[in-house]
Parts: structure tokens; sequence; C-alpha cells
């Protein structure tokens, strides 16, 4: 076991509060993770292992939370963006880049006609809300209940900052459940503008859940048949389940796509992708900000699509995804601690079974960090492409070690 | 329910309520007042009313009036706000027992002292562990109500898992569970007889204070090590969410703004 110790972190956290509100807000907040036993501050990382500010080194699965696909500071992808850093980042106008990186992603992308690029997830989620009204005409958006989808008043997962009325137009249906949505249909029809939802359901908090047999098929029918425009969210697992965008895995068909985290290894970009008949409700929709044409995360882009493509990254993590979870869901019953293993391979959750209240979930994972492996208790893992057996083998052992703690401590 | 009603409901049914804490917690400033019984009953209509009655050195406070109480009948409910909150505002007529008038002497003398102990003053004579047991005290009773009649309240309600919570200030004595479902919350005082879906510690009497004073900045606790959460955090955020609605009306900023 490490002699882990988070002096720096709890130093640097101290200062923080007297500026920062929260001290760090947000999904990357303390109290979300392991108060008190993981680091509050990263330092550097290499491939699938990162530091703290107090040396302390971590097998990472949670890949600065899926936006690491091919490993943290993966060599060639910074080397392409200090090549077009050196030329520089920000002008009066895009670069060429902008338009080879579109023309990338509407080639890889099926049902795409045209692509836009803003920073983050939430910038295009919202904004492919917006897309859907201008082209419909109405005002309804159903999603997923407690799927996430960013940070704005629509979506937000937080008790503060939005009103009743944000909300007023948007209405939840639980994962998987037809009837429920059929009954949204019924309540709302001629009204409906988008129906947004993630490739399979991953929230926070709660175990992942593939799509039954037939949702996606009823649900892309549906909105066929009532004119509704479907959103994927890919941003969690947009080049993660397949390289073309995970409805090529699940079999379906939407009419705009969202990528965010693996599209940039680190490098902030976001991306929307639609098909040819939004594309002049697209262009009526005002889509900015001040970064948003940068050319080196669009750099960094080209490079991260170019090498999953070449290394297989895709199926990559799927097979170590795989190993990982045969050798976790062992360890775990060798000890007595019987888990649910859900969602894909390549961006796992595992929970106890004997428990709903993460009480479990949150000492193993402080088990796991003293021993050198990041896994986040309320939030899916993530592989990446710098996962190798070796690491796979190495983070098994110590998650073998602190599973026994575990155990013990019950 | 408008503010006013729910502030008024909160102040007989949550903040009144500490005199008899006040007094089982031997607080010798409200002993000596209570060593002569009394009852007095404060009035806004027939369903928004209190009677505080003392009677052989303790302290109960019902909704209904029992036998011979002095009555102090208020004009609205923001009236009888103004007095809780030591603000001016109509004063309440005597319109029974009033040749009692010993009984409101002493209410007013006891009340005093609770306003002391609930809002300590910087220089306070009142221990800090008792104004957060009172406080904390307060806060639980006010939480249903507030929960079941404020909107944003019973927005941050509908978005909070169900579970039970159990919340401790080791430094100042203080245990108390919350049950959270749809319909919404049931408070109690001490450990719950159940497991708790969530557990909140306050480890520091500061961080507590500053809780109660509005001014914590919970994630920043958190991260701090001086609040210590487990369990299952949204329904820990709903509660935490939750009380700062409470705090929207009986704390410090409310006070002033009422």
């Amino acid at each position: 076991m490490n002699e882990t110790t988070y002096r720096q972190s709890a130093t640097l956290f101290a200062r923080a509060t007297e500026v920062i509100p929260g001290g760090i807000y947000g999904h990357v907040s303390p109290a979300l993770t392991m108060p008190g036993a993981s680091p509050y501050f990263a330092e550097s990382a290499s491939g699938c292992r990162y530091r703290d500010v107090d040396g302390n080194e971590f097998i990472d699965f949670l890949c600065a939370y899926g936006v690491n696909l091919l490993g943290g500071n993966h060599p060639e992808v910074e080397e392409a963006a200090a090549r077009q850093a050196r030329d520089g980042n920000a002008f009066n106008h895009p670069t060429a880049r902008m338009v080879e990186l579109a023309e990338r992603l509407v080639a890889l992308v099926d049902f795409a006609s045209w692509c836009v690029f803003a920073k983050n997830g939430a910038d295009v989620t919202t904004w492919a809300v917006q897309v859907a009204r201008e082209h419909t005409g109405r005002p309804k958006v159903l999603k997923i209940a407690g799927a996430y989808h960013g940070t704005h008043p629509w979506c937000s997962p937080s008790h503060g900052g939005w009103i009743e009325e944000d909300r007023t137009h948007v209405h939840s249906f639980p994962w998987n459940d037809l009837n429920a949505f059929h009954d949204l249909l019924r309540s709302h029809r001629g009204r409906i503008a988008a129906l947004i939802t993630t490739a399979f359901h991953h929230p926070s908090f709660g175990d992942s859940v593939m799509p039954a047999p037939g949702f996606f098929a009823e649900i892309e029918a549906a909105c066929r048949r009532e004119g509704i425009v479907f959103i994927l969210d890919d941003v969690r697992s947009g080049f993660r389940l397949h390289h073309g965008g995970s409805h090529r895995l699940l079999g379906f068909t939407p009419d705009l796509t969202c990528f965010c985290k693996a599209l940039g290894n680190g490098h902030p970009i976001s991306a929307a992708l639609g098909s040819a008949a939004l594309k002049r409700s697209a262009a009526r929709v005002f889509l900015t900000g001040s970064y948003w044409s940068s050319a080196v995360p669009m750099a960094a882009s080209l490079k991260v699509l170019e090498i999953a493509a070449r290394d297989d990254v895709v199926g990559h993590i799927a097979r170590i995804g795989a190993r990982f979870r045969e050798g976790f869901i062992a360890r775990a019953a060798k000890h007595g601690l019987p888990v649910r293993y859900t969602g894909h391979d390549s961006m796992p959750f595992a929970t106890f079974a004997a428990e709903s209240d993460f009480f479990l979930s949150q000492r193993f994972a402080r088990e796991a960090c003293a021993r050198g492996v990041f896994l986040h208790p309320h939030h899916n893992w993530f592989l990446c492409g710098a996962h190798r057996e070796a690491d796979i083998d190495e983070a098994l052992a110590a998650i073998d070690d602190a599973l026994a703690a575990t155990a013990a401590g019950r | 329910m408008e503010r006013a009603e729910l502030l008024a409901t909160l102040h007989l049914r949550a903040v009144l309520p500490a005199l008899t804490d006040l007094i089982a917690e031997r607080d010798p400033g409200a002993c000596a007042i209570v060593e002569s019984d009394f009852a007095l009953e404060l009035r806004v209509r027939d369903d928004l009313r209190a009677t505080v009655r003392a009677r052989a050195g303790a302290v109960e406070v019902t909704e209904t009036p029992g036998p011979g109480a002095a009555r102090l009948q208020f004009r609205n409910a923001a009236a009888l706000n103004a007095l809780f909150q030591e603000r001016p505002g109509v004063p309440p007529l005597p319109t029974s027992g009033f040749w009692r008038i010993g009984a409101i002497i002493r209410f007013a003398r006891m009340a005093k002292r609770m306003s002391a102990v609930l809002q300590p003053a910087a220089a306070s004579d009142v221990p800090r562990e008792r104004h957060a047991r009172l406080a904390f005290g307060v806060a639980m009773r006010a939480l249903p109500l507030v929960t079941a009649h404020d909107e944003i309240a019973r927005r941050i309600l509908r978005s909070t898992p169900s579970g039970l919570v159990l919340l401790s200030v080791p430094p100042a004595g203080f245990e108390a569970w919350v049950r959270v479902t749809a319909e919404g919350v049931v408070t109690g005082p001490g450990a719950p007889t159940d497991p708790p879906s969530a557990r909140i510690s306050v480890r520091d009497l500061g961080s507590a204070l500053a809780s109660l004073a509005g001014e914590a900045d919970s994630q920043a606790e958190v991260g701090l090590g001086r609040v210590v959460v487990e369990g299952l955090l949204p329904l820990a955020d709903g509660f935490d969410a939750l009380l700062q609605r409470v705090d929207a009306y009986l704390g410090r900023a409310a006070r002033t703004r009422s």
C-alpha cells in the first residue's frame, strides 16, 4: 500500500476556499468524490497514470472524466497541438483546421452532412435543442429522467440557479420505459421539438443501464412519425463505443449528435453534427464563444481521430475493459462482495449488490485510492488507449487488497 | 401559503418550542423566569396560535390553549412576525386574562432570553454549544413546514431521492434524523432506529455556527474535512438545499428583510 498523503492538496484547497466558491466546484469538487482520502489537485499525467501535487501516483480509471481517450498527455496529440500553437491559436478568423476537422467528422458520422464546434458538452446539447425548436417551431423537449446533459438551466442537476419556468417545456421519462415515453407523446402531440438521450443510461449515483432491445428502434420510429428531432448526447460515450458514433453500435440513426470528452484528448473542444434536413435551421441559431474557433484544440482533435482509427482504440478499450470486468467481478466475489457491474466495458461502473446508498462503494474507492488506483465511487469509470494488460493486472492486484479491506471493515 | 403566514407558522411551531429546549438545557437565565407558573396564548387566528405554559419549572408549548391562559391577540401574521424578529410592528392586544399581566412579563423576559440564545451577540454569555443545539433544533422543526409550504423547497424535494439522513454535530452534542420522501419531510431528535441512507457529521463547532448563520460554504466545508458526508450524497445535498430554504425564512438575512 502506498504511503498516500494529501498535504499539498489540503494546503492548496485551503487557499482555494478563500478565493473560489466551494474551493473546487462542479463535478471535480472533492465533496463529490472522496473528501480527505483522494487528491484534490493534479500535477502531471502520462498514459493511464497521473501524479497529484503530493507526488502520489495513480492508475487512472476516470481519465479526466472521460476526456483522455488515448491517455493523459499523449505525445503525438501534444506535438500536433504544439505545432499549431507555434503558428497561433486565436485569430480574427478560424483556421483551415476547422474545415479539415468538420470534413473529417462528417466523413466519420454516417448520417451527418454538417458540423459545428464549441468547447463543452453543454454548449452543444443546449444548442442542439435550440436547433430542434427552430426547425420544428415547437417548444417541448423530452429527456430521460436522471440523465446529465450539462449545467444549463433547462438540465442542470443542481438545485440552484434555475427557476421553474426554465423547465416548463422539459419533460422526463425513465430510461427504457416506452410506455412512459408514449404517454408523453400523447400528452404533448404536435408540441414536441426534440427528444434528447445518451447512448446508454450512465447517471451519476446510479448503475448504468444499456438500452433494452427495441428501445431505440421505437424511439426513432416515433420521432420520424411525429416530426420530432432526435438528438443523441454522445458527449461521454462518443468515440468509445464506436469510431463513427455510439448510434452505430446500438443500431439507430439520430438527427443530431453531440460529441465532446474524447474528441480533444484534453484539449477543449466539442462538436454537434446533424442531418442535411437540419442544416438551414442550424444556420439560423446563433452559435459562438470567445474561443470556439481556436485552432489548437482542432489540430489536437484531428490527431486524436487519426490515432483512434489507426490504433483501433475502440476495439482496444473494449478488450481491455473486458479483462478488467472479469478480474474485478471475480475478485469481488472472492471477498464476498458481489457487485453490479454495469455499462459498456469501455466505460463501466460497479456498485455493491448489497447496497444502494454507496457507503460500501465509498469505502472501497478510498481503499483503492490508498493503493494507487483511482476509481470514482459515484461516476462511471473509463478505460483508455494507454491501459495495457500489465496496467490492468497491476490495478486488479491493488483492487484485490482494497476489496479485502472493504470486506474486513463491513 | 404566503410568506408572512408561513413565517408566523414557523415562529409558533418551530421557534417557540425552543423555550422547552431552553429549560431542558437548564439555561440559568431562562430557569429563573419560570420559577412561577404562567400560561400565555399567542393568537392570530384559531388555526394560527400557540400556548406557552410554564408549570413546576418546566415549559410546554402546545397548539391549542388550555384553561387559564392569558391571550395576546395579534392583528395579523406580520404583527406576530415583528414580535419574533424584534422589529417594530402593531403591538398585540391582551384580550383575555389581561389582568394576569405577570404572565405577559415573564413570557417577554423568556422570549428575550430565547432570542439571546438563538441569535447570540458577539459578546454573549450563551455557550456556543447551547446555541448550536437549540438553533439546529429549531431548524429541524422548521424543515417539514418549509418543505410543505415553500415553493422552492417543494421543487428541491422533487429532485431529492427518498431516504433517511442522520445529522450529527458532535461538538455540540446534537443529533437528529430526517426522513425524506416524495410526500415531504419528517424529522426527529436523536439517532434513527433504521439505518440511515446518508450521514452528515459536522465535526467543527465553528462550521456548525457558520452554517446556522447562513455563512457556510458547504462544498468547501466538506473538502476541508470539517463536515463529513457519507452515503447517498444527492439525499444529503437535497437536505442541505432544504435547510437553506429554512434559512431563507429564519436566518439572519431574512430577519432584516422580512
